[in-house]
């Protein structure tokens, strides 16, 4: 019997018309997916990590296969009324649950698998790069399989399955289904899943919570491969095994246990007992009030009033409905999640930030989109199908209410949808100002949300409305609409669409900082809304042509109708609509193709190429360096415009004369000239000009170069560096690149290839290298004159000589008669100062007058950085120190240029410190800066690999001694843990095997991970004192040089100068790649008799050696490693506290034992608590007493 | 007075079906039956009169104002209940009732609210006026239909088959209602039971594969036929010989006897008795004719 039902089951289920479709779609997307050609650097496209990752996100569908055919299994006989035939039947309630599951469940299977046939195909025959396609390996394919699409298809189905059973309801199994997705998200957000893109590192913790939690196991896979480096992604087949093991055992037993329990509420035959309940009638009473026709008169007032009643009745109809009470709730949980996840401790070092509007409403932005266009696309079925699906058509259709009365007040329902969105969030937002205090609501700058975003759901509303009305069916409507919008709009880069003007919808939204206001994109956001909204209003009189009253229609008499009976007025009113969207798609196209070189993709590895094959010839031409830098500036910051006149003095520092000099430009020059070379060549298309001096330039020679820029934000140019308060221009805007630009080369190795370009060399870099690399890069003389408007101040480098107002404009001359690195950049905005002075040194802030919220702290911990350098390091060469706020636009934390710095506001300004006091992110971001003056500034080393050890490295290093010295110690248990984090994690997106820390070429996770942590370690061996002489003897001997000649190898012949004992030691961490797994294993406590305790402990220490190809084998271990026994979490240490027992123990051995004695019983016991040894795993050097 | 006026209207779906093939009719006030069977266009004339659709040809004209060229001046004065409705779940009698009330244009609350409870009242409904519309029976839902299309001050009221699926005495309640109403405006009353008609309508017309086959006053079509109908009970075995041999419009069984009902101007032939015609006898008598003039 059980057998005969699922043949019937496979029989009925293999008919479905979404078997077909759902294969389809899944070979679709697995053909897609492999023949992208996109997996992280290094790592094959076939990789069996890849595959994991791609299958994994895949059974995110599962929800929507199971969804199909459970309807079909369970719905069924409701739905074409055979209930009552079948259980009249002998069939028993186990033999018709358990069949009707297996065939989802199986069906389910089927419908995914064409996915492997897909990528397997497509990565094989898609032409990519054979270097990154492996070999056709089975298990690659298999495991994912078993890991993922079993226990997933399995998991959903039951929980579809589940739905459609006991509501045999399909309505209630979509929304279901669409619930599912949403809780999901919802989930993985909160809990902070690798799933979602999120600011913040996961916590060890957090991640395991997540990774067992995650139906789907993709948590639980992103935590077991986080730290995997490419060699491991590449070869590592992914185990059952830890995480993922428990994560898939917990589900499928889950998934089982509530596939019986349904199974158990599920009333079989009683089912179809639960009739409509009908209300009964009685007798007829007597009539009190007579029935007369009152006449009434159809206008325009009558007309209002069926347009506010119908819109009435649809938002009541619409806030009465499950799917939109689901959507609203998860936004609300959402939006109050997002800010509240954001703003206390959310940040990278675990930082608060101030509840400021412009914040807020960032957070917002960023999730409001899909939220709405969710809404809209679903009901802007529900809501032009109303009546319809109702059958209640033929009534409304038959009352005296007009056409544009139906089409609008639809239309405004589907409108007002969103507009409950943002109106939830911003009461959500204000709600969290006031418990936080914050008092300054801006409801002007609240309602900008509705102004900017506002125009792109306006479009997708007429969009999905003209669907709605040209497609006879709500569904398939619903259907296109998606695929409009996701398709062809939000994601078009997926099938290749990338010009701004075919992606449907698409309008930028300007940018907002309090600084700055909306930035410079308000052009592009007002003609692109009026380029769509025109495009719009064509749709819109399209659906009002279409709207029908009465009797449907097909779709093939639609388009008749579309053509026919086009009255005079509406020919008008369409040929205007048109005339405006040519208008403004000419604008547009003006704007981004003329007068902005606007390049696809394509187009843009053209450029590279021609680049490359036309200027590659000067790729070795030797290069004139800058000694004294003038320049006259004129900033309008208005009219987004800045003027700037510059006289280089220019070195042939070389050995050889130098007789041509090729020039590219940064800014567009209006002139460029050298006093005794002739312009040879010109290159608009580049900016590249070339030079021919004759007689050649001597070695030692000094030649004046001379440019102009007069520079304009032209079209919709997203400037960032001149705007109307909070200019920031850096040289790396305006200074012409003396030589050729080698980043104008296409890196892709395929690409390379397909254009027959030869491949790019790779450096061996070696010591000899870093010894023999003679940087020229040095120091220069700079004086400029910068003028500005009245209510602004101008900034940059240098002694402020003079200051005048002319013509209504602020002029500074500034000049500054130390040598400087040519790092300039020039400031205006309308600030506030403060000055302190310490030590003669006058210490300027320059900030937003509404931003004083760290104003003290800044010049606190500005203070106590210069003096414990100048004690430590050496004297500071400026008699000043500025620091001055610029607009969040702005992607870094702050940068130090010579005697000035730029802070950028919600990274140190919008910081609340007040949450967290035993670590201060405004102190170490501003110590960062400022010890950026010895670290870079004065000690510059060379422009060569390991560089970053002096600049970043010795920066951090400073952080950590100040903040220690600040707060105590707990504050470098932050600090080491985000370093430590942003090492493991970074480089596992490497690209080239991992160098050793004075071989560094420009990975950011050694410059800001692993540095911090070797320098911490070279502390705790050496003591501060003894660390701080060496650096302070490299920065004596360097400083009064203009030319960069530093190398670490400088720095580490001077280690082992002072630490002969250590060098092993030292060799361990610098040059070579060495991991660490440390871990307290067990520990016990004994109490004595003079009341003291003694503690046992069980130590596990591992060594790790990553070899040349990135292959890693486990070492000896034999070094001195902290241990430390404390009354609260190390993290917690401040400066009042004394910690029970931290100090060196040998550990030369993979398991030991000790044994420590105490005066009090500790809480937590661990080894190198504050993270001086890089470990994957850094939670388990703590454990809990 | 009020006066519709059809002229030659034809209907093609898109399909290529015919529904309504050059009907005219000229309806003025007082209850107008339209009778027809299932599928001879009584719906499609319905709808087109209600302007929920057009016309492929010809005209209508509603106290001299073309209806199709504009629409709207049908509607302000138009009470519809269709063949077959839904309604909004969740809403009830009386909010559903103001809803359509102010589509229908009346914006003054009071008189709105006075006449909505009128209606319930009317109909019966009234105890019932808080609760969904969607839980009500047939019965009670037929009767929210047509409190709904009396609603504002309708001057043509259009019901299609409105006493399908109601028992008698419901059937009854509704029609009195409709008559007492249907004395000063155009009632159009669609039906395929013949007896509706017969006792309330003051004219009629019977629609057949989409032609008007009759119209005029009911007891003038029964008058038409007076002597000319005759019955006879046989066995059922002789049908196929009676068929052939006279113009046989209707047969019923009769206790387990076929009784045959056949139109003739002269005696046909022994053991036929005749009888007083009825209203059915027209309707027969005209649609059989008409299904002949097809087969030729």
């Amino acid at each position: 019997m059980f057998k005969k039902l699922l043949q019937f089951e496979f029989l009925y289920q293999r008919k479905q018309r979404s078997l077909i479709f759902l294969c389809i779609i899944f070979l679709a997307y697995g053909f897609l997916m492999g023949g992208m050609g996109q997996a992280p650097a290094n790592i094959d496209f076939n990789a069996p990590y890849q595959l994991s990752y791609y299958t994994s996100l895949m059974t995110l569908g599962a929800i929507f296969i199971t969804m199909f055919f459970a309807i079909s299994a369970a719905v069924r006989d409701k739905e074409y009324d055979t209930e009552s035939i079948v259980y009249c039947t002998f069939i028993k309630k186990h033999q018709y649950v358990f069949s009707r599951f297996i065939g989802v469940f199986l069906f389910g299977l089927i419908a995914f698998t064409p996915f492997f046939i897909g990528f397997a195909f497509s990565v094989s025959f898609s032409g990519l790069d054979p270097e990154r396609v492996a070999d056709f390996n089975l298990l690659s394919y298999v495991l994912p399989w078993v890991l993922f699409v079993i226990p997933n298809i399995f998991i959903c189905a039951v929980i579809m399955f589940s739905i459609s059973l006991l509501t045999k309801n399909n309505i209630a199994t979509y929304v279901g289904g669409v619930g599912m997705y949403l809780l999901y998200m919802l989930a993985s957000s909160a809990l902070n899943s690798p799933l979602m893109a999120s600011s913040t590192p996961p916590t060890p913790d957090g991640m395991f919570i997540a990774g067992l939690l995650d139906p789907f196991g993709i948590a639980a896979f992103f935590g077991q491969t986080q730290f995997w480096v490419p060699i491991q992604k590449n070869s590592q087949i992914l185990l059952i095994s830890g995480l993922m093991l428990w994560n898939r055992l917990l589900w499928i037993a889950m998934a089982t246990v509530f596939l019986g329990l349904v199974y158990k509420i599920f009333s079989f035959r009683q089912l179809n007992q639960k009739v409509k309940k009908t209300v009964q009638e009685e007798l007829p009473n007597k009539n009190s009030s007579i029935y007369s026709p009152i006449p009434v008169i159809i206008n325009a007032a009558s007309q209002r009033k069926a347009f506010m009643r119908i819109v009435k009745g649809n938002l009541i109809g619409v806030f009465k409905s499950a799917a939109f009470i689901v959507i609203i709730l998860m936004w609300v949980v959402l939006i109050g999640m997002d800010i509240y996840s954001r703003m206390f401790e959310g940040g990278s070092y675990n930082d608060s930030w101030y509840t400021s509007t412009n914040l807020l409403i960032g957070l917002i932005s960023n999730q409001l989109p899909i939220f709405a266009i969710m809404l809209i696309v679903f009901f802007s079925g529900e809501i032009t199908w109303r009546s319809r699906s109702n059958k209640f058509n033929e009534i409304i259709d038959a009352t005296p209410t007009s056409n544009a009365v139906f089409f609008l007040s639809n239309f405004v329902s589907l409108l007002l949808l969103p507009a409950v969105l943002i109106i939830s969030a911003v009461l959500i937002a204000v709600l969290f100002q006031i418990a936080t205090g914050y008092t300054n609501f801006e409801f002007g700058l609240y309602a900008s949300l509705f102004y900017y975003e506002s125009t792109m759901l306006i479009f997708y509303c007429i969009l999905a409305i003209f669907i709605q009305s040209i497609i006879p069916n709500k569904y398939l409507g619903m259907g296109i609409t998606v695929i409009a919008i996701f398709l062809f709009g939000t994601n078009s880069g997926i099938i290749g669409i990338e010009h701004p003007m075919l992606r449907i919808g698409i309008i930028p939204i300007p940018s907002y900082s309090n600084m700055n206001g909306f930035s410079v994109m308000t052009k592009a956001f007002t003609d692109f809304s009026f380029y769509w909204l025109s495009f719009g209003s064509l749709l819109a009189m399209l659906s009002f042509k279409l709207l029908q009253r009465g009797t449907i229609t097909s779709l093939k008499v639609k388009f008749i109708q579309l053509g026919s009976n086009w009255g005079r007025q509406r020919t008008i009113g369409f040929a205007i609509m048109i005339l405006l969207l040519c208008t403004t798609a000419t604008n547009i196209y003006y704007n981004t193709n003329i007068v902005n070189d606007y390049q696809s993709s394509a187009t843009r590895l053209d450029a590279m190429e021609a680049y490359e094959r036309k200027y590659g010839v000067y790729k070795d031409l030797n290069r004139l360096f800058p000694v004294t830098i003038n320049a006259e500036v004129d900033l309008y910051p208005s009219t987004n415009t800045y003027v700037m006149k510059s006289v280089f003095q220019m070195k042939n520092k070389n050995s050889v004369p130098i007789s041509m000099v090729f020039v590219n430009e940064r800014a567009e020059l209006s002139n460029i000239a050298f006093d005794s070379g002739k312009l040879v060549a010109k290159d608009s298309v580049y900016g590249a000009y070339v030079f021919e001096f004759n007689p050649a330039i001597q070695p030692d020679e000094t030649v004046q170069m001379t440019f102009n820029i007069n520079r304009n934000v032209k079209g919709y140019a997203n400037e960032t560096a001149i705007v109307k308060n909070g200019t920031y221009i850096t040289f790396r805007d305006y200074m012409p690149r003396m030589g050729y630009n080698s980043g104008m080369e296409i890196q892709n190795k395929q690409e390379r290839k397909k254009r027959g370009l030869e491949a790019l060399q790779e450096e061996l870099v070696t010591e000899s290298h870093i010894e023999n690399y003679s940087s020229i890069f040095g120091k220069i003389h700079f004086e400029a004159i910068v003028s500005t408007t009245a209510d602004q101040t101008a900034i940059t480098t240098g002694t402020l000589i003079k200051a005048w107002k002319t013509d209504g404009r602020n002029y500074y001359h500034y000049k500054e008669t130390e040598p400087i690195l040519p790092t300039i950049a020039y400031f205006s905005a309308k600030y506030k100062t403060k000055v302190d002075i310490f030590n003669n040194i006058k210490i300027e802030q320059y900030y937003h007058p509404d931003h004083a919220y760290n104003i003290e702290k800044i010049a606190e911990s500005t203070v106590e950085t210069l003096d414990y350098c100048i004690e430590n390091f050496g004297s500071y060469p400026f008699n000043y120190l500025r620091i001055a706020e610029i607009p969040s636009h702005w992607g870094f934390g702050g940068y130090a240029h010579p005697g000035v710095i730029s802070m950028v506001e919600d990274r140190l300004y919008l910081i609340d410190i007040s949450e967290n006091p035993s670590f201060d992110l405004v102190a170490k971001r501003t110590i960062h800066e400022v010890a950026h003056q010895w670290w870079g500034g004065i000690l510059t080393p060379k422009n060569t690999d390991g560089g970053a050890l002096f600049v970043e490295g010795f920066a951090k290093y400073t952080e950590a001694l100040l903040l220690e010295k600040m707060y105590g110690k707990g504050a470098l248990w932050q600090l080491s843990e985000t370093a430590n984090y942003r090492y493991f994690f970074g480089r596992t997106f490497t690209s080239e095997p991992e160098p050793p820390v004075y071989l560094e070429d420009g990975q950011n996770y050694i410059a800001y991970g692993k540095n911090l942590s070797v320098m911490l370690a070279l502390k705790d061996v050496l003591g501060e004192a003894k660390l701080n002489s060496v650096l302070r003897k490299l920065i004596d001997r360097y400083r009064t040089n203009t030319e960069a000649q530093i190398s670490t190898l400088d720095f580490l012949n001077e280690l082992y100068n002072v630490a002969p004992e250590y060098r092993s030691l030292i060799d361990d961490w610098f040059k070579k790649v060495i991991t660490y797994d440390l871990s307290i294993v067990n520990k016990s406590y004994k109490k004595l008799a003079n009341d003291t305790y003694e503690i046992s402990l069980k130590v596990k220490a591992k060594r790790f050696k990553m070899l040349d190809k990135g292959e890693v084998i486990p070492i000896d271990i034999n070094e001195p490693i902290l241990i430390g026994l404390f009354d609260k979490h190390p993290k917690a240490i401040t400066k009042e506290d004394t910690i029970l027992y931290l100090k060196p123990h040998l550990i030369n051995k993979e398991t030991m034992e000790f044994k420590i004695i105490v005066n009090e019983l500790p809480e937590y016991i661990s080894i190198d608590p504050y993270g001086t040894r890089s470990d994957e795993n850094f939670s388990d050097n703590l454990i809990e007493m | 007075m009020n006066k519709l006026q059809i002229q030659n209207v034809s209907k093609t779906y898109p399909n290529g079906v015919k529904a309504l093939q050059n009907v005219s009719l000229e309806i003025t006030n007082g209850m107008f039956g339209l009778l027809g069977a299932n599928g001879a266009g009584k719906s499609s004339l319905m709808k087109t009169i209600a302007s929920l659709q057009e016309p492929s040809e010809g005209g209508i004209f509603f106290n001299g104002i073309n209806i199709i060229e504009h629409p709207n001046e049908i509607r302000k004065c138009l009470g519809y209940l269709p063949q077959q409705f839904g309604v909004y779940p969740k809403i009830s009698a009386e909010k559903l009732l103001d809803h359509i009330a102010v589509l229908k244009g009346m914006t003054n609350v009071k008189e709105r609210k006075a006449q909505v409870n009128a209606l319930l009242q009317q109909t019966n409904l009234y105890q019932h006026r808080k609760k969904a519309v969607y839980t009500y029976s047939g019965g009670m839902k037929q009767r929210f239909g047509i409190a709904q299309a009396l609603l504002a001050n309708p001057q043509v009221i259009i019901v299609d088959e409105p006493t399908a699926g109601l028992d008698p005495e419901e059937r009854n309640r509704f029609l009195n209602l409709l008559s007492e109403i249907g004395e000063n405006v155009i009632v159009i009353l669609s039906t395929h039971i013949v007896e509706d008609v017969f006792g309330l309508c003051s004219k009629m017309a019977i629609l057949s594969e989409g032609n008007i086959v009759k119209q005029g006053s009911p007891s003038i079509l029964v008058g038409a036929l007076e002597n000319q109908i005759w019955s006879k009970t046989i066995s059922k075995n002789e049908l196929e010989q009676y068929r052939n041999k006279h113009n046989v419009i209707s047969t019923k069984l009769v206790s387990g006897k076929t009784q045959l009902r056949v139109f003739s101007d002269t005696p046909p032939s022994e053991g036929f008795v005749q009888v007083s015609p009825n209203l059915e006898d027209v309707y027969f008598t005209s649609t059989v004719n008409q299904l002949e003039t097809i087969n030729l």
